[in-house]
């Protein structure tokens, strides 16, 4: 069971942190000082009180919680609202990705559904791709959203758009920035990389032999490592990890990426055990890749 | 009068220093259909939780106030997002089978304060970091103070291309701490400067990664999912050793968000899923010998709920 303690302090209150701050504590028994400041029986009794607030209100903001207990809240979840199905029209375009937005993915089912019935509704296809955007994105998650709706759709009337943004200038990956070395350690994320590996997945689920040769092409000479290689996964996913696919991805990819050509993928539907050999097969086949570990510092 | 003067003379300061330090790059400011879906199942209102969270990650220093320590609810805010984002931690997969760790580590390492994991340290909200594009950074071995975690813009912006995701926003405090966890156990903390090896990034942002199976069992019969079991380190395993380097435990992290918790909403976990391989494939200096998920427009997930 996931540990639930209840205690939490007064004091972490936000509205009564001021109490623990002190700030408007302070301003109230300043003025209450005046009032009583010619009664000395009045101060002994102000200084008794101020000293039992002061020691209720350390004693609150400290920490009672032992270290490390697991003991978050008891949270009752409000579970995500199943929503009746909307469907995808030029008009509904809005509606229909708040929906995948807030959907639990129980309902992925009906939004394939949904997609399927507007599949070869061109202004619907031209609607999704026009959303497609690095200058006014709307979110990660939108631009991610508007991806996976044209990747079902698989309308080939897509794919320049999908190309286009794979390829676009406006949002530069990390092999094609300006090298700016930072002062100090800095967590960084190639946005831009993870958007266009979605779109070059999404040109592979589209699977005409145009889709496939877009697909070959950014496996050959995109500037990115990510969309080289999450080409390469799509390419074989939906080819079905076959033999012959493997072999041509063998011949067509950059030197650098060949031993990256089939790599297992971690999913709920593959067996883990099949999943365990692979990786322990690749690191026997390119031994090099096993890090070691650093030494310690004396700090 | 001089009581006056001293008035005058403190807004005239007040105005100047105003003015000096203000932000180069403002955050942009808004929330997302999904991140605001995430926040109305758990709450996103409850005193209780962000009380917890505001001690317990110790988001007390000033630098909040401007981000919206005074308006906890809106979740638009950066204070919001970042309880938003603890208690998307407190959801990954828990007693189960599959995943790299349990909820209950990310958990308490992502904690500032009564961590198992490191030292006590605070949270810090800082506009712009070492470059506009940083999300994070960490503060250690500071001389005669606490240590501390800075979060930047990019973690909680809305309406461009950074990934202010309330996944990613989770993950990377579990990166920042990290760091902590580095410092604590003697390891040098710093990330190697790139681009190196398969790591495209560049300055110090990437890192080795020391695969191990998710269920990878110890010697003793536990198994890494285990509570606990996130916190070993340098045991032998049939790949390697076992151990972590800040973005490895992010993408972990990030993994087991996608495939394994049911609660979050799909758009969530797609978003785990892209930032997971993004990562895997950028920012590692040997290559990450495999990919999260499949290539799918909509992906198949687990239908999982913890115990």
């Amino acid at each position: 069971m996931r540990p639930t303690v209840h205690s939490h302090h007064r004091c972490i209150n936000l509205a009564a942190e001021r109490l623990c701050s002190g700030s408007d504590y302070a301003v109230s028994r300043h003025r209450k000082a005046r009032a009583m400041r010619r009664s000395s029986v009045r101060i002994f009794r102000f200084m008794l009180m101020t000293l039992a607030l002061s020691a209720t209100s350390a004693a609150a903001c400290g920490h009672s919680n032992p270290p490390g207990s697991a003991d978050f809240p008891t949270i009752s979840y409000v579970p995500l609202p199943i929503r009746s199905p909307v469907p995808l029209t030029v008009k509904n375009l809005d509606a229909f990705v708040s929906w995948i937005a807030t959907m639990p993915a129980s309902q992925i089912p009906d939004v394939k559904k949904a997609i399927a019935k507007a599949r070869n509704d061109s202004p619907v296809v031209d609607a999704v791709a026009n959303r497609l955007s690095f200058t006014h994105p709307g979110s990660y998650d939108q631009q991610l959203i508007y991806l996976s709706i044209l990747g079902q759709m698989g309308n080939p009337r897509a794919l320049p758009a999908l190309n286009g943004y794979v390829y676009s200038r406006e949002c530069p990956v990390y092999e094609e920035s300006v090298r700016v070395t930072a002062l100090h350690d800095a967590t960084q994320f190639d946005t831009c990389a993870g958007l266009k590996s979605r779109a070059i997945s999404m040109i592979a689920f589209i699977n005409t032999p145009a889709a496939q040769n877009l697909v070959l092409k950014a496996i050959e000479g995109h500037p990115s490592r990510a969309v080289r290689l999450s080409a390469i996964d799509a390419f074989l996913y939906e080819n079905h990890d076959s033999r012959q696919a493997i072999a041509l991805l063998v011949k067509t990819a950059r030197p650098s990426d060949k031993m990256f050509v089939g790599l297992p993928r971690l999913a709920p539907q593959n067996s883990l055990r099949a999943f365990d050999a692979a990786v322990a097969r690749f690191y026997h086949e390119h031994p090099e890749e096993r890090a070691k570990i650093p030494k310690r510092v004396q700090k | 009068m001089m009581r006056r003067y001293y008035r005058r003379l403190s807004f005239a300061f007040a105005l100047i220093v105003g003015f000096t330090t203000a932000p180069a790059l403002a955050c942009s400011d808004g929330v997302t259909a999904t991140e605001l879906a995430w926040a109305n199942e758990w709450g996103p209102c409850r005193q209780d939780i962000i009380s917890y969270v505001y001690q317990k990650w110790d988001m007390t220093d000033d630098s909040w106030d401007p981000a919206g320590k005074s308006d906890d609810c809106n979740m638009t805010r950066p204070f919001a997002k970042v309880v938003s984002a603890v208690v998307l931690t407190s959801n990954g997969p828990h007693e189960q089978i599959g995943n790299f760790h349990d909820t209950v580590d990310y958990t308490a390492e992502s904690r500032s304060t009564g961590s198992p994991f490191h030292g006590d340290i605070y949270l810090r909200f800082i506009q712009v970091g070492a470059s506009p594009l940083s999300e994070a950074d960490s503060e250690t071995g500071r001389f005669a103070a606490e240590d501390r975690t800075n979060l930047h813009c990019p973690l909680f912006d809305a309406n461009n291309v950074s990934a202010g995701t309330v996944v990613n926003r989770a993950s990377t405090i579990i990166h920042e701490a990290w760091h902590h966890w580095q410092y604590a156990h003697g390891y040098d903390t710093s990330h190697i400067t790139g681009p190196i090896g398969f790591c495209a990034a560049s300055g110090p942002a990437c890192d080795n990664f020391y695969f191990h199976d998710p269920n990878f069992v110890f010697s003793d019969g536990n198994v890494s999912e285990q509570i606990g079991m996130l916190n070993r380190q340098v045991v032998v395993n049939d790949v390697g050793e076992y151990f972590h380097s800040p973005y490895q435990v992010q993408v972990e992290f990030d993994s087991d968000m996608a495939i394994w918790t049911d609660l979050i909403p799909f758009a969530a976990r797609l978003e785990a899923q892209s930032i997971a391989n993004a990562r895997l494939q950028t920012q590692f200096v040997n290559g990450a010998p495999f990919i999260v998920g499949t290539p799918d427009p909509f992906p198949t997930y687990a239908f999982r709920q913890n115990p």
